[in-house]
This record gives C-alpha cells, sequence and structure tokens, in this order.
C-alpha cells in the first residue's frame, strides 16, 4: 500500500491560482472544523465535568445549590475516602487489573493467531470457523449467567480466579478476532510471499511483520477490552463470591441502591476512582494508536 | 517514473533490514497499480528473477506441497480462540436452547413445553413495543456513534491538538455503564438538565420528562448510549486512517481532489475493511442493547422503553419464566444472526477478491 | 521447526496465563463456604448494607459463636438468578436474605429452606417477638425465616414547612387532605411520587388499605377481584388525588435522591422507614427537619393500619453448615443483639423486648398512642410475584396517565391474577 501510487509530475504553472484559492480555502475550512469540533467537544465533556464538580461537593452543597453550580467548598478528597472505605475498593481495584491485563492481552495474541490463519494462510473453512469464533457475541450476553453459573460449579471454577480470567479472555476474542481479521486483510500480501520465497517461517512473519504493522489496532483492541473487563458488572458478581476475586464494579455498584445510600457526591468520587485506571491506560496508550504505517512511510 | 526507482528500492531496503528479511525483490514490483499488487503469489517466483521455465513448475508444486503443509499446522493458530468460544458460550446457547422448549422457572423441575413459548412471543402483547425499540436502537446505534465518530476521526485525524479531542470523546467510554447511566439517570431526572434549562429560561425544555415518555425515553437512552461509545468508533476510524498512506492522498490532493471528493472517492472506500468491522459491531450490540437500559429505565416505564435484550432479562429473572426468556433470547440471536452475517458474507467476499 | 513456533507459541502464552492465574489463586483465599474461624457467608442483594452485616457478623462470632460474612450482590436480578439456580443444590450459600410472604413459597415448596418453627416458638415466647410479623414467614403453619428488617411504610413529612403554612400532624384523612390543598396553594407538591416499576403499588395499597383493610388481605389471596368496589373505590379514590394535582412528578425511586424532599419543594414522603437512613445520609437531621406519621384511615371505622415489609435470613437446607446457620440466627434474635443491629441500622426490632431508640419510630408510636395498628403486609410480598411485577407495572401506567379508562384497565390486572391462581389451582 505505502509502495502504491508514486509522486506524479510536478504541477505546472498555470495552476498556480488554483493552489492559492485551494490554499485560502483549506484554511476557511479548517477554521470551520476546529470551531464544530470544539462545540462538539464541549457538549462531550459537559458531563464529565459536571460529573468531577459535583464529586467535589460535600452533601449539603450538593443539596443546596443547582448541580452546575462549581462547589462551595472543595471536598472530592474526603468524598473518595468515604467512598473507598464504604465501599472496600481496595481489593476490587487488584483483581480487576490483573483480569484485565490478562483477559486483554490474552484475547489479543489469540486473535491474532486466528485472524493470521483465517486471513493470510487462508485456511479452508475459514470463514466457518470465523463466523463460530463470531457467535459468541451474538446471543445476549446477559443470558450466559445462568448456565455459566452452573457450568463453573460443576467444574469447580466458581469464586476462583482462573475462572474468571478463561471468561474475560472468551469474550473479548470475538471482537479481536473481528478487528484484526479486518486489519490483516489490508496488509499487502507482498511483503509475506517474498519473505516466504526466501523461507522465512509463518510465525516469524506474523511475529516480525503483521503485528508490528498493526501495532495501532493491538493497542487499540487492547485499550478497549481492558475497558470492558474493567467495567464489567455482571459477570463479575455472578461468576465470583468472595472479595478476593471480586471485580471492582462489583464493589463500586455498592454505593448505589435503594435501602440505603451513600450520597450522589460520594457515589460519583467512587465512580471517578474506579474509572482512573483506564483513563490512565489511555493516556498512556494515546500517542501510539494513529502512528502504524505512516511511521514506515516516513522512513524512506 | 525510472528517476524514482532507487529511492524506492532504498525504502525497501531500509524496510527489509528493519525486519530482518531482504526486500529487494518486491522493490522491482513496487510501481504497479494497487490492483496488480493484490495478485497472489503466481507471479512472485518469476518476478523474484529465479531461472526461468523448466524449474518453475516445479516450483509451483513445491509451493503447493508446502502451502498443503502449511495448512495442516495453520490449524493450531484458531484452536485457542475456538475451544475458548465453543467452551464458554457454545455449551451454554445449547443449554439456553434446551430451556426454550420447556417451561422452567429456574428452581423447580422443568417440565417439556415444545414450541409453547414461542408462540406465546408471537401473542404478546408487548411484542410490537420490544420489536419496535430493537429496530430504533440498531438503526441509531450504527448511524450515530459510527457517523459522528467518522466525522470527528475525519476532522481530528493528523489535525494539531488532535490529541485533546481523542482524549475528550474516548472518556466516556473509560467511566463505564454503571457510571454513564448513573450520570444520565440524573441529567434526565426532575434534579438535572431541568434545572439548567430552567435556569436558561428554556422552560419548555425543562418540563421535559425525558425518562417518563414514550418514545422520548428511547431516544434519551439512545442519546447516554451515543455520547458514551462514539469515542470508541473514533479511535476504530482512525486506526484505520493511520493505514492510509499518505502519499496516496497526497498524489491525490496534487490530482486535484479534495474535501468531499477526496473523502468520498479516496478515503471513505480505502477505509472500508475499518467500516465493515464498526457497523457488524454496532449491529450486534444495538440489537443487544441492554445495561444501559437496565441500568436507566429498566425497559419502564410500563415496558416502553424494553427492547428485546430487555425482555428477555426480565421474563427470566423477574418473573421467572426462564423457559419463555430462553425463547426470547433464542429469538433475538437468529435474527441478530442472520443480519450480521449476510452482513460479513458480502465482506469476506470482497476481501479477498 | 521454525514453522510450528507460532501454535507452540499460542501453547506457551496459555500456559503462563495459567500460571499466573494459578499463582494469583494461592495467594488469594478463595471460598464459597466458610472461612478460617467459624464465618459462614451470608449472600444478599444489599451492597450497602455490607459494612453492617460484616459488624453484626462480628459481633455474633464473638465468644465462639458462628459469625457472618457479606457476599453481597448489586444487582437483585442476578442476586436471585444465582439463589435459585443453587438453592436446591449443596453449593447454596449457608444464608441468605430473600423475601417475606409468596416468595418463601417457591423455595420453600423446593424444600430449599431449613425449618425454623422450633426456634420462631421460642424467640416468641422468651424474646417477645412480634406474631403479626411472623406471618409473614408462614408457609403452610411452618417458619421459614427470621426478621432482619422491619420496616413500616409511614409517611415522612418535611418539618419547615408544615411548620411556615400552621399545620399540624394530621390525625384524620380530612386533616390530611387539607393539609395537602394548603401546601399545594403554596406551590410545594404535597406527595412524592415514583415512577419505576416496581413502586407502582405504593399508593394504591396505602389506599386500599385506609379504606377497605379486609379486601386488601383478600385481594392479595385472591379471593376477589381487581374489578370489584373496593378497588374500584381506591382507583377513584387515587385518581382524583391525581387530578387534583397532590402529587409531584414521578421520580425514578431507585436512582432519584430525596433533595427535594430535604429542601421542602416536596412536603410528604409516603415510603419504609429504611428510607431514614438514606435522609440522614444525606444531610437531613431525623425530628428536625423531617417527622414521620401513620398515615390515617379514609373510612375511620377501620382503625389505624399500616403497610409494613420484612425481609428474613433464612437458612439454606442442603448446605453442609445448616445447624451452625441456625446457631448464628439464634445469637443474631438475642435482644442484646438486636439492640446492636437497630442502632447500626437505625431499625426498629420484631421483638418487644428490645426497646425502641429510633426517634423517628418513637414519635409515630406517641401519635398513635394507646391504640394499635393492625400491620399489613407489603403488596410485593403479600400476592405471589408471579402477579406483583406485571399488575405493579401496569400500575405505572396508571401513574404516568391517572385518567386511562378504569374498567378494562383493571379488568386486565384481574387477567394477570386470575391466569395465576387458576393455574394453581388456590
Amino acid at each position: 500500500m505505502n509502495t502504491g501510487v508514486l509522486l506524479k509530475a510536478p504541477p505546472d504553472e498555470s495552476s498556480a491560482p488554483a493552489d492559492s484559492r485551494r490554499k485560502i480555502g483549506r484554511s476557511n475550512g479548517r477554521v470551520i472544523i476546529y470551531a464544530v469540533l470544539t462545540v462538539a467537544a464541549i457538549l462531550w465533556v459537559l458531563p464529565v465535568w459536571w460529573t468531577v464538580i459535583d464529586a467535589s461537593k460535600s452533601t449539603s452543597d450538593f443539596f443546596a445549590h443547582p448541580f452546575y453550580d462549581l462547589p462551595h467548598e472543595f471536598n472530592l478528597f474526603s468524598n473518595i475516602a468515604t467512598a473507598w472505605t464504604n465501599a472496600s475498593l481496595g481489593s476490587g481495584f487488584i483483581n480487576s487489573i490483573l483480569y484485565g491485563v490478562v483477559g486483554a492481552g490474552a484475547s489479543v495474541a489469540i486473535a491474532s493467531l486466528a485472524s493470521y490463519a483465517i486471513v493470510v494462510l487462508r485456511i479452508r473453512g475459514g470463514f466457518t470457523i470465523f463466523l463460530i469464533v463470531f457467535s459468541g457475541t451474538v446471543f445476549p450476553l446477559q443470558m450466559y449467567i445462568v448456565p455459566l453459573f452452573k457450568m463453573y460449579n460443576s467444574l469447580g471454577l466458581y469464586d476462583t480466579r482462573i475462572g474468571l480470567f478463561l471468561f474475560y479472555t472468551a469474550v473479548s476474542v470475538p471482537f479481536c478476532t473481528l478487528v484484526l481479521r479486518g486489519f490483516y486483510s489490508t496488509v499487502p500480501r507482498e511483503y509475506r510471499e517474498a519473505a516466504l520465497v526466501d523461507g522465512v517461517s509463518e510465525a516469524r512473519i506474523l511475529g516480525k511483520i503483521y503485528v508490528p504493522l498493526s501495532r495501532s489496532a493491538v493497542l487499540v483492541l487492547f485499550l478497549f477490552q481492558f475497558t470492558w473487563i474493567w467495567n464489567d458488572l455482571l459477570f463479575g458478581i455472578v461468576l465470583s463470591a468472595s472479595p478476593s476475586v471480586r471485580p471492582v464494579m462489583a464493589s463500586l455498584s455498592s454505593l448505589l441502591g435503594v435501602y440505603a445510600g451513600s450520597s450522589l457526591p460520594v457515589v460519583l468520587s467512587g465512580a471517578l476512582i474506579a474509572a482512573s485506571p483506564t483513563l490512565f491506560l489511555f493516556f498512556g496508550l494515546r500517542r501510539f494508536f494513529v502512528q502504524g504505517l505512516t511511521l514506515v512511510a516516513r522512513r524512506g | 517514473m525510472r528517476h524514482d526507482q532507487p529511492s524506492q528500492k532504498r525504502r525497501a531496503k531500509d524496510l527489509g533490514r528493519s525486519y530482518g528479511i531482504v526486500f529487494t525483490k518486491v522493490a522491482r514490483r513496487v510501481h504497479r497499480s494497487p490492483k496488480v499488487m493484490k495478485e497472489p503469489a503466481a507471479g512472485s517466483v518469476r518476478a523474484a528473477g529465479r531461472s526461468p521455465d523448466n524449474s518453475h513448475e516445479r516450483a509451483v508444486r513445491e509451493g503447493r506441497r508446502r502451502r498443503r503443509r502449511r495448512h495442516l499446522s495453520a490449524y493450531y493458530y484458531v484452536v485457542p480462540a475456538v475451544i475458548l468460544v465453543v467452551g464458554m458460550f457454545w455449551y451454554s446457547i445449547i443449554v439456553t436452547i434446551e430451556i426454550s422448549f420447556t417451561n422452567s422457572n429456574g428452581l423447580s423441575s422443568p417440565h417439556f413445553a415444545g414450541f409453547a413459548n414461542y408462540s406465546a412471543i408471537l401473542h404478546d402483547s408487548a411484542l410490537s413495543t420490544n420489536v419496535a425499540n430493537t429496530l430504533i436502537w440498531a438503526v441509531a446505534m450504527v448511524l450515530l456513534p459510527a457517523g459522528i465518530g467518522l466525522i470527528a476521526a475525519i476532522m481530528v485525524h493528523g489535525k494539531r491538538g488532535g490529541d485533546l479531542f481523542r482524549s475528550v470523546f474516548y472518556v466516556p467510554y473509560a467511566i463505564g455503564f454503571v457510571t454513564t447511566g448513573v450520570i444520565w439517570s440524573f441529567l434526565f431526572g426532575n434534579n438535572g438538565l431541568s434545572e439548567l434549562f430552567g435556569a436558561l429560561g428554556l422552560h419548555s425544555l425543562a418540563s421535559v420528562q425525558w425518562l417518563n415518555e414514550v418514545p422520548l425515553n428511547t431516544y434519551s437512552m439512545i442519546i447516554a448510549s451515543t455520547w458514551q461509545t462514539m469515542g470508541v468508533d473514533m479511535l476504530l476510524f482512525l486506526v484505520g486512517l493511520g493505514t492510509i498512506d499518505r502519499a496516496v492522498i497526497e498524489a491525490a490532493s496534487l490530482d486535484g481532489a479534495s474535501g468531499w471528493r477526496m473523502f468520498r472517492h479516496m478515503t471513505f472506500p480505502l477505509l472500508t475493511p475499518m467500516t465493515r468491522v464498526i457497523v457488524a459491531i454496532s449491529i450486534v450490540n444495538a440489537l443487544q442493547a441492554f445495561n444501559i437500559i437496565w441500568v436507566m429505565t429498566q425497559g419502564g416505564p410500563y415496558g416502553s422503553s424494553s427492547t428485546f435484550a430487555v425482555w428477555t432479562y426480565q421474563e427470566s429473572f423477574e418473573l421467572f419464566k426462564m423457559g419463555y426468556g430462553a425463547a426470547i433470547s433464542v429469538v433475538l440471536t437468529l435474527f441478530v444472526l442472520i443480519v450480521s452475517f449476510g452482513y460479513l458474507r458480502r465482506s469476506l467476499k470482497e476481501a479477498t477478491a | 521447526m521454525m514453522r510450528h513456533r507460532a501454535p507452540r507459541l499460542a501453547a506457551g502464552m496459555a500456559v503462563c496465563a495459567l500460571l499466573v492465574g494459578v499463582t494469583s489463586c494461592a495467594s488469594a483465599s478463595n471460598s464459597s463456604g466458610a472461612k478460617t474461624g467459624t464465618y459462614l457467608q451470608l449472600a444478599n442483594d444489599k451492597p450497602t448494607w455490607t459494612n453492617e452485616f460484616n459488624a453484626i457478623g462480628k459481633v455474633l462470632a464473638s465468644g465462639g459463636g458462628t459469625g457472618w460474612q457479606s457476599n453481597a450482590y448489586p444487582s437483585t436480578t442476578a442476586f436471585q438468578a444465582v439463589v435459585r439456580t443453587a438453592a436446591t443444590t449443596s453449593k447454596a450459600p449457608a444464608l441468605f436474605t430473600w423475601w417475606s410472604g409468596a416468595q418463601l413459597a417457591p423455595l420453600v415448596a423446593q424444600h430449599a429452606l431449613a425449618n425454623l418453627t422450633p426456634e420462631v416458638k421460642k424467640w416468641e415466647a422468651e424474646d417477645g417477638l412480634s406474631p403479626d410479623v411472623m406471618q409473614a414467614y408462614e408457609v403452610d403453619g411452618q417458619y421459614y425465616g427470621a426478621p432482619l428488617y422491619t420496616s413500616d411504610w409511614i409517611m415522612y413529612y418535611n418539618k419547615k414547612d408544615f411548620a411556615e403554612h400552621h399545620l399540624t400532624v394530621p390525625t384524620t384523612w380530612t386533616q390530611l387532605m387539607s393539609d395537602a390543598s394548603v401546601l399545594k396553594s403554596h406551590g410545594i407538591a404535597p406527595f412524592t411520587y415514583y415512577d419505576q416499576d416496581w413502586a407502582g403499588f405504593i399508593w394504591f395499597e396505602q389506599l386500599l388499605v385506609e379504606e377497605n383493610p379486609a379486601a386488601y388481605q383478600e385481594l392479595m389471596s385472591g379471593k376477589i377481584s381487581y374489578t370489584s368496589a373496593p378497588v374500584v373505590a381506591a382507583m377513584e379514590e387515587w385518581r382524583t388525588l391525581a387530578n387534583d394535582g397532590y402529587f409531584s412528578t414521578p421520580e425514578n425511586i431507585d436512582t432519584a435522591t430525596p433533595t427535594d424532599f430535604l429542601n421542602g419543594s416536596q412536603a410528604m414522603m409516603l415510603i419504609g422507614s429504611w428510607e431514614e437512613s438514606v435522609l440522614t445520609h444525606d444531610g437531613g437531621v431525623p425530628g428536625k427537619t423531617f417527622g414521620a406519621f401513620v398515615v390515617p384511615p379514609i373510612n375511620p371505622k377501620v382503625g389505624w393500619q399500616a403497610i409494613f415489609e420484612t425481609g428474613p435470613v433464612v437458612v439454606a437446607a442442603h448446605n453442609a453448615n445448616e445447624s451452625d446457620a441456625i446457631k448464628s440466627l439464634d445469637t443474631f434474635m438475642e435482644p442484646s443483639v438486636q439492640a446492636k443491629w437497630d442502632k447500626l441500622q437505625d431499625f426498629v426490632s420484631a421483638e418487644s423486648k428490645v426497646p425502641v431508640t429510633d426517634p423517628t419510630a418513637l414519635s409515630v408510636k406517641s401519635e398513635v398512642g394507646q391504640e394499635s395498628v393492625t400491620l399489613h403486609n407489603r403488596f410485593w410480598e403479600a400476592t405471589p410475584p408471579q402477579i406483583a411485577v406485571t399488575v405493579s407495572t401496569d400500575l405505572s401506567q396508571f401513574i404516568l396517565n391517572p385518567n386511562l379508562p378504569l374498567t378494562p384497565f383493571l379488568e386486565s390486572l384481574q387477567k394477570v391474577a386470575s391466569s395465576y391462581w387458576s393455574s394453581t389451582g388456590s
């Protein structure tokens, strides 16, 4: 792809006015684009902004004034402390980090292998296999709770970390396979063919060509799956019981509820704390998302 | 074009060196058009500069044998994925299908009920509402997050400050659906946006019952869901845009393409693989819209915002009619299968063209 | 051969993942049964009570007894699904919270619950456990639960609103109505209103009970129809209240905060007394910001009526720790432990030997004085869940549209009820 269409002959003099017109048009367009983006960004960030300021209010402050007012006293840290102790978020944190890393990492690796075989090696029945894997997502996920609960009990996986590792990996594989399949189909086949001619093994082709080329997709998938696993509530509570196994959202949700509730500022600060790892992960990986092939092109 | 060939060769060599493989043979073919380059390996042997034709057949036969051997061990690659998915999910699906033919209530021993549950679905007064809402969710969640995400991705791509915008649009997904549900339930409640609108003087907006009026409650939840997932689609599109070589775009723009024409004839077609992925996953997720609805309205009031995914959960776990709930989820799954497989089959055929 | 490296790689990764899992398992103590020591798992769907459960659980374990460890499920539906699936197996949690009334019967029918009748008789005799409350735990003459909490549904009122408009706590229905109209004329919503599907029954049961308590009981057990005269009368009273504008705009009971009640834009709140801890958490002061009273009867001849709800702790019959679990319940029902539990939760015990300390309960008691209050189990538990869930959802429709045609509406409710009663042949 990056060795495709090349430089054409340089534009000739007669198109110069069109060039400058295009340049002016381009800068006007750029202003419009920035304006639209800014409006959209403000709309998107407002609920988050309100969450942050409401999480920083004391309870009386929250009830006495409209929610969009700035806090009259900064109470965020004590709210966080209350949320942390009320909901015992500590052990859930560690568990969820483990589940996220292992689940997302393993599923991306497994999906890379499967997509490689289906798209590049073109194994027979590849489409069928892909459909089998993809069908994991097609069934309404919440209906799995009773059959899986029974299965886990009979297999002794109930309330174990390995049980949750298996589940989170299995749940992430279909989406990763779908994305990587699409991605691998855009990689030119020539790289592989030339490498094969040179006697390079499939494994090295996958490892040395396809994986680096798909780095942005791999990282994005890792981020998405980590976030999904981190935010899972239902299976975390159905497939586990003890606090040493339970993921973080189970603890967070304990702040909500009818029978006795924490006030909304405390709930929101707990939610912000619970969201911090996924946010950190995103901010850490941001740089790598959109480099991909453009890095390769610049080398020439 | 001859004058630029050495630079291409150099570039390919750099590529090769960085991956530990010599690419010189590829370099000779680089000036062909993209369409030609997609052809399978038949030409590679010749282009590789080996001795001509009498050993060509032997090489081809050897290649085929190697390919067959490769194919057998290639199945190892898919084994982990298949085992995980089949073991975790297919057993559960089969069990659920079994239950759908009984009158199970999750507690006492079930009795066989034949197709009674399925015909009950057809006669249920809630059917039309659920079908309507499910379809609304499907259409909206395919168009809105993907559409806005695509526009956002194109606008943000390669711009300065793109980082900031990417972060702003992605943060909602990072905070999770429970928190999203809490925030938007509050905003759509009596003390949320209504207060803000009232303070701004927009009294007609302030009196809107976002989660109580039908079908507004579905649309309100779609707003919340779009807010949450648009960043995901945007990031995926950005990844897809990143795979498009800048040289291609530059060449096209020097040719005179810009703005809409550039998008329609160059960018969008090149994004097709990623678009297909996003549409497929949006269809599946939309038809199964459950989490955010459950957190915000639980399908209410009076089942007015319920979708098939919510309906199956309620019948199974609130009314303890597990057989009926299982039948509903089987019907939903069949529908999702038909729609998504039909879409994916087309995309696979084109991708391997 | 190098060609097979990738499959080996995959196998290697799987082994690594397993090792990570196993080693992290080894360092974690995972148990679905007894913890080290003498603690039993108490599965529940009240995660906000976790700290209180664990605190009282420590009290129970002191002195060599069997304690409780809370295992909370934030989702009620998931909790019920898990318990129902596990109830008849040995994997059932040793103790779990459940619902009273008609929700106990299905578990009892499957022999999933331990029979607590001998213990209950002892508690009634020695600790003054109220037989009225225990009626909610009776199935076929046997008892299957110990009351974890008993809450009355009372009318909380905003003291400031009442003081500002010179209103006193109403002791008759007429007075309540005139109080409401005064409040309304000053722009205050007299009663809070909830629209969540399960909350549709709140005003329905209250109005019916204040008008004709005997009809309420008969309706719950299916002896009279939803189209009968007392029910129609209650619905029409409800419609009048709605059309007179006495209700606030409906809120989601599960997620709404009592902001408007606490700041006075809503004056009265008909809710279970468990809401009190929410009100205090959100800054209200019992006795200062708010108080409570029993809703006066519409028909003065019937005397004071109140709806109550009670939730049990039950013991799984198939769990290996059944006898230890029952012992822990025995300790829990001792008046001294009950007093501690009440203090933790602002509850009122169902045992008369436990002194009442909650200020709101005391003020409610003083309002009623020497007269007795007849207690009725809440709609949600008094009638089978297959009816309760659907009818409650339908009643939410009435909340949103009180002027819908009444007769076909009530007929549709009756259809739900009769399809259940006819299928069980009672």
